[in-house]
């Protein structure tokens, strides 16, 4: 499978300045190691917890950070090597839609302006053109020429979005696009964004904290927890039948609208270990009921159990029979 | 009058809030932040203020507590009884001993309630030696129970700890230690745990209704968030627009929303099993401005089911139930259509 | 919107826009007279020759003589109308005072806004305003009007010097908070780069905290430029102003202290307006992009 997104051992460090009493530099793999493929038309899901490196991607597969290890290969262009007027070009074809939708836009630019200024970037500015895209995302006049701070969340986020398909891009990078807005106002952006994949043949990378939104936009769902990937798979199939506990542990803990099913508990222990010293080997052992001695030596790789289904975790046959036998 | 602030009658409340309206005055225009919220609260009962940003959540128990500022908001009628003690004619001096005593607090983010030049330790039992006349050592021996009693490993060690040094999920916990370390009747939670991981979440709701159980604490519970509400909350009030629009037992409220307004927040969930791709139902428009008084149904406009009559002056809360009211005068038809609520149905 | 919005609603609204923090000035009683106040020391600047005599003509016969009808407020040693010198001294307090903070705001937001864009740029300018912010500004001045003819422009330049490493500090402080908004990643991901992102996200969301640092500037500008005529440097002692008029007075100061005190209280109102200014912009201004901007 050729992708139209190829990421290839994308990582990330951060060099912390040596502390005052700790002595010695220390580094955090924000993003460490990332193998992804994303074909064109589909939409990904990116889910995990914060500081697990998920903005971080979004911001390399952007280029607005360089990455230090890896390329990241976008419709067959490695655009990690570019720099200017090519850079520029390229940007083209790749638009971010931000989370905090009112901080995204320059609070001293009318919507007008803001939607225009891709447009003019590219020399095709048009006020047809934006006029367009204000329709498009469900925008009259009245918003065009109005300042972010005059609208709603909902209405900038529309604003956000029409700034990113105004060059009709191949792909879009997605980050807590609805994690700032309501419930009511959460649909509306969803919707809008589902209807605008379709028209428009996007290829997607939504990021997102909230389980229930990506099962919702999401052909596939990778799950990273400190900076690695450790299970990716169709929607359906990760959803019904995670095979790797931080997934499992994960699912359990939303919380659902379920009130007569309240469960006893959510099967969640430990806290998050610092992203600074993680643990050796598999970064999850230490909150595993079913780590064992080569989950501390060895890091687990990302491996097939279930063809497209991959899991980086040892012990995911003898947790999916432990389990089995407890059903039965 | 009677029906304006009608709201379900609980034998004893800790809380009882009656028609409590409010005003923000601002110098060219008055925002009616809330109007004629009535509700109770039970001994040990966790119940939730659930809506949307704006909808007047915090508001309400920003005015219960009395922490609004004091021009600007004025608060046009009712009353917040306190085990009989309306907490609205209470003086500053005496609502600043009731705060943190009779009534424990927790906000969404916990690092800016405490102060990071002084360990957690420390900070618990100042506050309980603000309100009680103990030895330093007596508040210390306390504030250690307290952070035993909120489940943070080791605690002994963690006294000496600063905020920094610990995890939003520590932290918030902290916070919940403090706010009952003086046995409160009463536990305010603003959004606890909208500022947490889902698993840190769950962990920290876990620990909310362990100490309802335990302690027979009671809660007021704040949240956006409608799993969060139906994880823990033995009953609700949706509030919309400065109302409360409906409010019930949750898994009643769940399985048979009697107002346009939940009916549609509930639909408009994304469901971890629903068909993929769908279209999710939205709740077309947005929230109206409060800078007038609306007489008749606030949702309407933005209500499916809504028809003429649903402008005229405000419907009366009905009682659908035992402890189930609304103030929708299509509750019928919502229920109705409700009926095949398959949302709900795609989580379960 | 959270209670917070709702309750800081109520207080007035804190958009950091300009134009509202101009609405939110002359709402406030206080803030209206200093504009008052300040549009009259203009005014009299302005209109000098309308409303006082001749600030240089020496009569030697009437020297030290009170108040009178071609004399206001009496004759200085030399003779001289100290009402016209009053009235004549305001124009190069308000000269320089906003000269200065103009020239420190041009020079200062270049400068601080490549020192917050660029790496190593940044780190060259700002080791050289350390250098320079580790000098007595009043020295400085003293020393640049001490190397150059006697002008009001050398006046001018002198003070500008050591205000501009303020401003420049400031600037970038701000840069770097406003390059860390999520606006700015967007247009940088829209193919915004170089000038323009400078001039049309960076620049706008700089200047409010500017703004105010100019306004501070322009006050301490007309306190320096006092200081320097009361020192005798700068501009040659027939020039009006405030400070070469107290520093005449100092040798009358025990039979006339009326002398010194006619241009003292003036210097003292006009510093007072322009800084109660300042305080008042930088609360209209948006609080949260203060609290990123102050130093």
């Amino acid at each position: 499978m050729t992708g139209y997104l190829v990421l290839e051992n994308v990582g990330k460090t951060y060099t912390l300045k040596p502390s005052k009493i700790g002595g010695g530099v220390r580094h955090v793999h924000a993003v460490d190691g990332v193998n992804l493929e994303v074909a064109r038309g589909e939409t990904l899901g990116l889910v995990g917890e914060s500081g697990c490196g998920k903005s971080t991607l979004a911001k390399l597969i952007m280029h607005l950070e360089a990455p230090t290890g890896g390329r990241v290969v976008i419709d067959g262009v490695d655009h990690s090597r570019l720099r200017g007027p090519a850079l520029k070009q390229a940007r083209r074809n790749f638009q971010m839609i931000f989370q905090d939708p009112q901080a995204s836009l320059n609070p001293r630019m009318k919507a007008r302006a803001i939607i225009g200024e891709i447009l003019g970037n590219y020399g095709k500015a048009s006020s047809q053109r934006v006029d367009e895209l204000a329709a498009l995302v469900g925008l009259s006049d009245f918003h065009l020429d109005r300042y972010p701070h005059q609208l709603s969340g909902g209405q900038c986020q529309r604003i956000g979005i029409a700034r990113a398909i105004a060059l009709n891009p191949g792909l879009i990078i997605a980050d807590e696009p609805v994690s700032a807005l309501d419930v009511s106002i959460q649909a509306q952006i969803l919707n809008l964004i589902g209807r605008l994949r379709e028209q428009l043949d996007l290829t997607l990378v939504f990021i997102s904290h909230d389980l229930s939104v990506v099962s919702h936009v999401a052909d596939r769902v990778a799950v990273m927890y400190l900076g690695r990937i450790v299970e990716i798979g169709r929607t359906e199939s990760l959803f019904r039948n995670p095979r790797h506990p931080y997934t499992r542990m994960l699912l359990e803990a939303v919380p659902k609208p379920t009130p007569a099913k309240r469960h006893a508990r959510a099967a969640v222990s430990g806290e998050l270990p610092s992203p600074i010293d993680p643990p050796s080997g598999c970064h999850f052992r230490t909150r595993c009921a079913f780590a064992g001695d080569d989950c501390a030596s060895k890091v687990p790789e990302l491996r097939p159990v279930d063809s497209p289904h991959m899991v980086a975790c040892h012990k995911a046959e003898t947790i999916a029979s432990s389990l089995n036998m407890n059903v039965a | 009058m009677i029906d304006m602030t009608s709201h379900p009658p609980v034998a004893d409340p800790v809380l009882d809030v009656n028609n409590l309206s409010l005003e923000f005055a601002d110098r060219d225009k008055v925002t009616y932040a809330l109007d004629a919220v009535s509700f109770s609260v039970g001994e040990g009962e966790i119940v939730s203020l659930v809506g949307e940003s704006g909808c007047g959540k915090s508001v309400t128990a920003m005015t219960i507590m009395g922490l609004l500022p004091k021009h600007g908001a004025r608060v046009t009628s009712g009353s917040a009884l306190l085990r009989g003690r309306d907490l609205l004619q209470t003086s500053e001096r005496e609502m600043r001993r009731i705060r943190g005593d009779r009534i424990g607090m927790i906000f969404q983010d916990p690092m800016t309630s405490l102060n990071p030049v002084h360990t957690v330790g420390m900070q618990i039992s100042e506050t309980i030696r603000k309100h009680r006349r103990v030895s330093r050592g007596a508040a210390e021996k306390r504030a250690l129970e307290m952070l035993d009693l909120v489940r943070i490993p080791d605690a002994a060690s963690r006294l000496g700890a600063y905020p920094h040094e610990l995890s939003g999920g520590m932290r918030q916990r902290v916070m919940i230690a403090m706010a009952l370390a003086c046995d409160p009747e009463l536990l305010i939670a603003d959004e606890p745990t909208t500022a947490l991981d889902v698993t840190v979440q769950a962990q920290v709701l876990d620990l909310i209704a362990d100490l309802r159980r335990d302690i027979g604490m009671s809660v007021i519970l704040i949240t956006h968030d409608l799993g969060v509400v139906a994880g823990v909350a033995d009953r609700m009030m949706v509030m919309y627009a400065g109302r409360i629009v409906e409010q019930g037992p949750t898994e009643k409220l769940f399985a048979d929303p009697a107002h346009g307004y939940t009916a549609g927040l509930m639909r408009s969930l994304p469901g971890v099993n629903a068909r993929m791709r769908d279209e999710l139902r939205e709740i077309p428009g947005s929230v109206p401005r409060l800078d007038r008084k609306i007489e008749g149904c606030v949702f309407a406009p933005r209500c499916e089911f809504s028809s003429e009559v649903c402008l005229a002056p405000l419907p009366q809360a009905q009682e659908r139930a035992q402890g189930h009211w609304t103030r929708c005068i299509h509750a019928s038809a919502v229920c109705e259509a409700m009926s095949d609520n398959d949302i709900v149905r795609a989580w379960a | 919107m959270s209670v917070y919005d709702q309750v800081s609603a109520t207080r007035g609204r804190h958009d950091g826009r300009i134009s509202a923090a101009a609405g939110y000035l002359t709402a406030n009683p206080a803030t209206a007279i200093c504009f008052g106040v300040l549009l009259l020391f203009v005014l009299m600047a302005v209109f000098a020759p309308l409303i006082a005599g001749d600030p240089v003509k020496i009569d030697p016969a009437q020297r030290l003589t009170g108040p009178s009808a071609s004399a206001y407020w009496g004759r200085d040693h030399l003779g001289r109308d100290v009402f016209a010198r009053a009235v004549y001294g305001s124009r190069m307090s308000l000269l320089v005072g906003f000269s200065v903070a103009a020239i420190a705001t041009v020079f200062g937001v270049a400068i601080g806004i490549y020192a917050g864009m660029s790496r190593i740029g940044g780190a060259i300018a700002m080791r050289l305003v350390d250098a320079m912010m580790a000098i007595p500004a009043i020295l400085l001045a003293i020393a640049f009007a001490a190397l150059m003819d006697a002008g009001i422009l050398t006046v001018i330049i002198a003070i500008s010097i050591p205000e501009i490493p303020r401003m420049v500090r400031l600037v970038r402080s701000v840069v770097l908070g406003v390059r860390q908004q999520p606006y700015v990643a967007a247009a940088i991901s829209i193919g915004t780069g170089g000038l323009p992102l400078v001039w049309r996200h960076i620049l706008p969301n700089t200047l409010g905290p500017v703004l105010v640092q100019a306004t501070y500037a322009c006050a301490s500008a007309i306190i320096t430029s006092a200081v320097l005529s009361f020192l005798g440097v700068g501009t040659s002692p027939e020039v009006p102003s405030w400070g070469g008029m107290m520093a005449d007075a100092r040798s009358f100061f025990r039979i006339h202290p009326e002398l010194m005190v006619y241009p003292g209280v003036l210097l003292s109102l006009l510093v007072l307006v322009v800084n109660v200014l300042g305080d008042r912009l930088s609360d209209a201004l948006d609080p949260r992009k203060m609290v990123r901007g102050s130093v």
